[in-house]
């Protein structure tokens, strides 16, 4: 070779790939024999954080102001202060249930909890078992303080004397990013109105019963949509719910619906003639029932004088024109109706006096009603009427009416008659 | 149905598979106490004050007839103070208006011990009405301590104001003792 042609040679890049080829080497030099060896982990640890609430306490027992005994109309209160000290946000579900004692004053006792001056619940103790009241936030490191006041109903009667019942209180709580029922006490169920007819509806009404035999309950979430459930007699122990944000949508259209140890949330009822026959335990809570109703609500009928219906609650619901909205004609004790807004039909509440009838009547709103608010064997409260009418006393603002008719108890307070 | 069951299983799952935690307040009772005055009683008869018949025969009095009638109220087994009162009424189920009329005359004196609570007509004596509000000393409390307390109940026909148009008129009187829990609020069966 001449040097001429050496010269020539690409030098450059030839040195260039003689360092790679070094340095290659060198390097697979010192991955071979290095002596000192250094390590920098970056590593993750998945611990996983505390959730925990909890309680402190205004007093220790539930007492009256002026330590009056526990009778009808009397507020036994207690504070209650939930602290979240997890490491995270968490919502909670409100829940009570009966410890021992008679289910019949555990069936009428009644709460109103308060936060902040706002009510979180007020309705039937027993209805809080279903864990229908979440407090959708509380931070890390804050605390609710909540205000339990308990009473027996005004219009409660003598059958509870000498009875007693223990009741537990409690919070369930969770992280927030958990599902909407996480502390429902049974399997929740969702379903589209599809899903609901035909022979869907008989088999899933089938189903429920079994559930419902093993005293189970359940949380069925209805879509948006129509559910045709007239003339069923529709299984106990379920509570029917409109999904989130769908409330009012979701139509059920009722024509004679047997209904008993059920509960109704954010549902709107259609129908003519008679909507719903109630048996016991039973609670509608913000819901609608059409205009085209003769009577929207009416008793089931019983057998004989000693069978009675406990437990009916209707609170924060519109009823939009039926002709009577709420007929009463069976013996039936620990009615509420509370916060409801009554527009256009005859009555709004027709009462048997005949019957021993106990029926809390409160914060109604009466306006729109075409004749009388309340109606119970002649006896009729509402605009115009001066004989039965609700009256603030010396001691009290609140305007109040408790009647006793023939056999009814009925109590009146702060519903709106014009 | 494949549906349904679906939910029916994936729901719980996924309800239970977050951290959760509960806290309880344990061991309220509410104990409820007891009212009860049906140990009470009236007289089976009434004695004659002034006049004749040995009854209260309204039929069978005149002007200036007094009979007199004992009765206890008891607090029985209660174990709650309590507010009680009495009440009156002339009853006729056959002719309501003729015990109406009788009201117009028929008066009534209740004693204890010494003092006068209460003597005017029977008819200021009736239950509650709607929009009638009535307030006599027959009304008292009854704490839970106290012993029985017994009344002298005295009905009779003034000597003036009974006229010839009253003659025969017959009714029944009934009284009551009424009770009633010791709230604001509480009412009388009346």
């Amino acid at each position: 070779m001449k040097w001429e042609q050496v010269k020539n040679w690409p030098w450059k890049r030839i040195l260039i790939g003689t360092a790679v080829l070094s340095s290659i080497t060198a390097s697979t030099s010192f991955g071979t024999y290095a002596y000192f060896t250094s390590q920098v982990d970056d590593s993750t640890t998945f611990a996983a954080g505390t959730l925990e609430i909890s309680l402190g306490q205004s007093n220790l027992k539930f007492q009256a102001d002026s330590d009056q005994p526990f009778l009808p109309g009397v507020r036994f209160e207690k504070g209650l202060t939930v602290s979240n000290e997890s490491d995270v946000p968490v919502k909670y579900a409100l829940l009570a249930e009966k410890a021992s004692g008679d289910d019949i004053v555990y069936d009428q006792l009644v709460v109103e909890i308060q936060s902040d001056s706002s009510v979180l619940y007020h309705g039937r103790v027993s209805t809080l078992s279903q864990a229908n009241v979440i407090i959708p936030e509380l931070g890390k490191g804050e605390s609710d303080q909540l205000q339990f006041s308990v009473y027996l109903p005004e219009s409660t009667g003598n059958e509870v004397q000498q009875k007693s019942a223990e009741v537990n209180f409690g919070f369930l709580a969770t992280q927030q990013e958990n599902g909407e029922y996480f502390a429902q006490g049974g399997p929740v169920m969702t379903f589209r109105p599809e899903d609901l007819s035909g022979k869907q509806l008989m088999e899933t009404m089938k189903l429920a019963d079994k559930v419902s035999e093993e005293d189970a309950s359940m949380t069925f979430i209805l879509a948006e949509g129509t559910y045709d459930l007239g003339g069923l007699e529709l299984p106990e122990n379920i509570t029917w719910k409109a999904a989130p944000g769908q409330e009012g949508k979701v139509v059920i259209e009722a024509d004679e619906l047997q209904v008993s140890n059920a509960s109704f949330e954010g549902i709107r009822f259609e129908g003519n003639g008679t909507g719903l026959v109630i048996g016991s335990n039973i609670s509608f809570r913000a819901c609608t029932f059409g205009s085209g109703f003769e009577t929207a609500i009416q008793t089931a009928a019983v057998d004989g004088e000693s069978e009675t219906i406990e437990g009916l609650t209707i609170k924060g619901s519109t009823f939009e024109g039926a002709q009577t909205a709420i007929l009463l004609e069976q013996t039936i004790k620990a009615v509420l109706i509370a916060d409801n807004t009554f527009g256009g039909g005859e009555h709004a509440v027709v009462i048997a006096n005949d019957k021993e009838t106990q029926v809390q009547i409160v914060g109604n709103d009466f306006t729109k009603v075409n004749k009388h608010a309340v109606e119970s064997g002649g006896v009729r409260v509402g605009d115009g009427i001066d004989g039965f009418k609700e009256i603030a006393t010396e001691e009290s603002e609140t305007k109040k009416l408790a009647l006793h008719l023939h056999k009814a108890d009925l109590y009146l307070e702060n519903n709106k008659y014009e | 149905m494949i549906g349904v069951a679906v939910s029916l299983l994936g729901q719980p799952a996924t309800t239970y598979s977050w951290m959760w935690q509960e806290a309880k307040d344990t061991g309220h009772e509410f104990v409820i106490g007891l009212l009860d005055i049906t140990e009470s009683s009236f007289g089976s008869e009434w004695k004659v004050v002034k006049g004749g018949n040995q009854s209260i025969d309204l039929s069978k009095m005149i002007p200036g007839d007094e009979r007199l009638l004992e009765a206890t109220l008891s607090k029985g087994a209660s174990d709650l103070d309590f507010v009680y009162k009495i009440v009156a009424q002339m009853k006729n189920t056959n002719a309501p208006e003729v015990a109406q009329k009788l009201e117009e005359v028929l008066h009534i004196r209740i004693a204890s011990g010494k003092n006068i609570l209460y003597e005017g007509l029977v008819r200021d004596l009736h239950p509650q009405e709607p929009g009638v509000v009535r307030s006599n000393d027959t009304e008292n409390m009854f704490h839970a301590g106290d012993p029985n307390k017994k009344f002298l109940i005295t009905a009779y026909l003034p000597q003036e104001g009974v006229d010839h148009t009253f003659q025969a008129l017959q009714g029944e009187l009934e009284l009551r003792f009424l009770a009633k829990q010791v709230t604001q609020d509480a009412i009388y069966a009346e």
